[in-house]
């Protein structure tokens, strides 16, 4: 495998989070109760999602929403997030006001949801909008292709 | 798979590039308001450059790979990326979760974790 490649990136930075998840879990015979397996499956999430951002770096958009996504998931943070939400609508009102297209128009409406599920899409022009879903699919089937393996892997033992 | 086109069957090539064209140029029609809105004589965003970032994302979703550009508009591309992006979370949350369940269930799950360092 290609050593500065993002598959290794991701790998080396998944596989350290999950070592570090795995030192939290306690040392306890009894199988573990629902709760507990849903925190660590959250925490599991977050850190593929968050390895992912991290070998991307701030080249692309959409990695750097989801790294300020993830730093201010925190409480104390909440001022910080509520700030970006309004700065992202007033910018994409702008931008829908400016334009005069109605939502009859089959291209807008897909836009929008495409805009939804690619993070920080709301405030990007369509080029770049396409540029950065194509980008976001490809670590996203990367991440997958990761994920399957170590779960292959530990199902094995 | 069915053409999304509102013509009838009986249709000419020319005609499925230029409706295809066509929703290339709404789509700029679309983008180049909202640019022109937000940059000042920023750099005007071609049919081209739409119709090639289509296609790239074309060729990424899996079941549009093989059909012909021409017979698939950009309306549809974009459709299907969501639906695939949509599916793709959904994988990803479903293995987090296995894994979650194996992690907890096995005993040796660091043994698992260096031996995925050394096989890759």
């Amino acid at each position: 495998m290609n050593p500065s490649s993002l598959k290794s990136r991701f790998t080396t930075r998944f596989l350290r989070a999950l070592t570090k998840i795995n030192a939290h879990k306690p040392i306890s015979s009894s199988s573990p109760g629902p709760g507990e397996i849903f925190q660590r499956y959250r925490r599991i999430k977050v850190a593929a999602d968050k390895s992912m951002a991290y070998s991307v770096r701030s080249r692309r958009t959409w990695s750097r929403a989801t790294l300020w996504r993830l730093r201010t998931r925190s409480p104390r943070s909440r001022l910080a997030t509520h700030a970006r939400r309004s700065w992202v609508k007033t910018r994409s009102t702008r931008a829908a006001s400016h334009g005069k297209e109605k939502k009859e128009d089959g291209g807008t409406v897909e836009a929008e949801e495409l805009r939804e599920l690619v993070p920080g899409g709301e405030a990007m022009d369509l080029c770049n909008l396409l540029d950065e879903t194509a980008h976001y699919i490809k670590c996203l089937t990367t991440q997958l292709d990761i994920l399957d393996r170590q779960e292959c892997t530990s199902r094995e033992l | 798979m069915q053409i999304v086109s509102p013509f009838s069957c009986s249709i000419t090539t020319t005609q499925l590039f230029s409706y295809f064209a066509f929703s290339a140029y709404q789509l700029r029609k679309m983008s180049s308001r909202r640019s022109r809105s937000r940059q000042s004589g920023g750099s005007r965003i071609t049919d081209d450059q739409i119709y090639d970032l289509v296609s790239k994302l074309q060729q990424l979703l899996p079941e549009l790979r093989n059909s012909h550009s021409d017979k698939v508009s950009a309306a549809k591309v974009l459709q299907e990326t969501c639906n695939y992006i949509r599916s793709l979370h959904r994988e990803v949350d479903d293995l987090s979760e296995r894994l979650s369940e194996l992690l907890a269930t096995t005993d040796s799950a660091q043994a698992a974790i260096i031996r995925s360092l050394l096989l890759r």
